[in-house]
């Protein structure tokens, strides 16, 4: 182990106190863990919690009823997979949110481009735009009951409101962001604001676009949660609002935990798909 | 504009001279003024004073001045990327207002597009001029490649080469259009010595074999005379043509010259033009051949 350069006596008053070169590298350097060391000590941090967990609530110190138990959790999710409720559930959810995915990238990333190209348009919408990103969207979901009844359409609108902001916001920043090198480059090349925008705005925005969609997916997440809990109680919000509500908490921790589950592989995906698109960049 | 002769003596022009009709690109009373409002006051800052020169269709002439002298700016009004206040740049008989199909720029800091490959990058103004099948835009950059040295780096991404490889590929952009003037804006300012020196003898070869006027700003003396057939000295700002100079060393050259004492000679009879106070001192030396 090395000894860092806090044990470094106080005894001057120099402001600035000489240090030898091997003292400043151990200050700087990083502690590099391997791949394998990283994923043992996951691993045991997760073995660990869930321990703890077990023992609280076997030993009576915590009460079950409220804090559930990892056992409770794992009997619960098998209890609703033999009744044949998980599956359909998380059919269903993912339908809902993969069809107002499609229709939020589908909506957010043309206009956003319109946005971010068009300065005019930029200006016109700019402040509707900052107040509904900034606001919890989920607060007009009695409104969107009102316009759209109960049924999946209004699930749908949930879930878009929710996703098209980031996307939308990302899109427009990325494709108005071009590099002065470029437009250079672009004009004395006799580039027309069509090539500009073809060659150098839209491949130059597709990082900042892909984080939209990144942070989209995250938000739609919550959306789709928050459809289901409120229209119609389905899917897996709905199989989470009701089990709450007959005080089942194992099976509140499942559905929870699944939605994390997704949202974890969704955004390995759209890192790899990143990566794909992104070679160009170290 | 009295007939250069190649002789050792620099032969001055006169600023202010018209330049001589016919020419292949001629530059004629050019002035350009940037406006500045500081609080109610307007502040006028001269950045170009009375520029006049001209060259040949295979002349190549390089712009030597010290940093701020607005020749970059002299050369951006040629590449039709700025505008003037008053006088004219004629190109092969067509007054210049803007971007154009005849001229090239090789810029100072490389340009590329990093989701494009080098290959790619080079055919990039290729395929903006919607002249050229997909057949002859990839002939085309095969040569343009292969004249600048990157063969076997056409797929490689600009962050995957190396500075002077990314000037290679700048290069390679701007000769692949095959214009009858391509403007170089120091495009080997930013390198290393090394491959400074590599690139500056590359060139000096292309121009052997190449048909075409080329106009060259740089801040290097050494550089200016080493590849230049007439050198045009500006002072700072305001800046003002204070010397045309012919080299006449023939070509082709070889880096030998750069050791010969006539090229010495003329370097520091440049220097002295640039920096008449700290004249022949070492440190001056040092400062402005690097």
């Amino acid at each position: 182990m090395t000894t860092t350069s806090t044990t470094t006596p106080q005894t001057t008053l120099r402001r600035w106190p000489r240090r030898s070169q091997a003292q400043q590298r151990s200050v700087v350097k990083e502690v590099q863990l391997s791949r394998t060391e990283r994923i043992v000590l996951g691993v045991a941090g997760l073995l660990l919690t869930m321990g703890l967990w077990q023992m609280l609530a076997s030993t009576g110190q915590i009460d079950q009823v409220i804090y559930s138990s990892p056992w409770d959790v794992a009997t619960s999710g098998k209890r609703l997979y033999e009744q044949g409720k998980l599956v359909p559930a998380f059919r269903s959810t993912g339908t809902l949110f993969l069809v107002s995915m499609a229709i939020s990238i589908g909506v957010a990333i043309p206009l956003g481009m319109i946005i971010g190209w068009y300065s005019r348009v930029d200006a016109l919408l700019d402040r509707f735009l900052s107040v509904f990103y900034a606001m919890p969207r989920i607060a007009l979901i009695p409104l969107i009951i009102a316009y759209a009844g109960l049924g999946s359409k209004s699930r749908i609108i949930i879930v878009c409101i929710s996703a098209i902001p980031p996307i939308l916001i990302n899109t427009a920043a990325g494709v108005s962001t071009i590099d002065r090198d470029h437009l250079r480059l672009a004009r004395c090349y006799l580039a027309t604001n069509v090539d500009l925008l073809r060659t150098v705005a839209l491949p130059g925005a597709i990082p900042t676009v892909i984080a939209g969609i990144r942070q989209g997916v995250l938000f739609g997440l919550l959306g789709v949660v928050a459809a289901e809990y409120f229209v119609g109680t389905t899917g897996i919000g709905g199989l989470i609002f009701l089990s709450g509500q007959t005080l089942h908490n194992g099976e509140v921790l499942v559905g929870a935990l699944s939605l994390g589950l997704a949202a974890i592989i969704l955004t390995a995906g759209l890192r790899a798909i990143e990566n794909r698109l992104d070679r160009w960049r170290t | 504009m009295p007939r250069h002769n190649a002789s050792m003596v620099a032969v001055a022009a006169v600023p202010g001279s018209v330049a001589p009709a016919g020419r292949f690109l001629s530059v004629t009373h050019l002035h350009k003024a940037y406006t500045r409002t500081r609080g109610k006051a307007k502040e006028e800052l001269k950045v170009l004073d009375d520029i006049t020169w001209s060259a040949d269709a295979r002349e190549f002439v390089t712009i030597l001045g010290p940093s701020g002298c607005g020749k970059s700016t002299l050369l951006n009004c040629i590449a039709g990327l700025t505008d003037y206040n008053s006088g004219s740049i004629v190109l092969d008989g067509n007054g210049i207002d803007g971007p154009g199909a005849d001229r090239a720029v090789v810029f100072q800091h490389a340009s590329l597009l990093p989701w494009r490959t080098v290959a790619r990058n080079v055919s990039y103004g290729l395929e903006l001029r919607r002249l050229y099948s997909k057949k002859e835009i990839a002939e085309r950059v095969e040569k343009a490649i292969s004249l600048v040295g990157l063969q076997g780096f056409e797929h490689h991404y600009p962050h995957e080469i190396s500075g002077g490889m990314q000037q290679r590929t700048n290069l390679a952009r701007a000769l692949a259009l095959e214009t009858k003037l391509v403007l170089m804006d120091e495009p080997f300012g930013a390198l290393d010595a090394l491959t400074k020196e590599t690139l500056q003898d590359e060139l000096s070869r292309m121009i052997d074999r190449y048909d075409r006027a080329t106009v060259f700003i740089t801040h290097d003396i050494r550089e200016a005379i080493y590849l230049g057939d007439k050198v045009l000295v500006m002072s700072a700002r305001p800046g003002r043509i204070i010397r045309e100079v012919v080299v006449p060393f023939p070509r082709p050259r070889s880096r030998d010259l750069t050791e010969s004492v006539e090229f010495e000679e003329l370097v520091s009879e440049l220097r002295m033009l640039l920096h008449p106070t700290s004249a022949g001192s070492a440190t001056a030396d040092a400062a402005m051949s690097r």
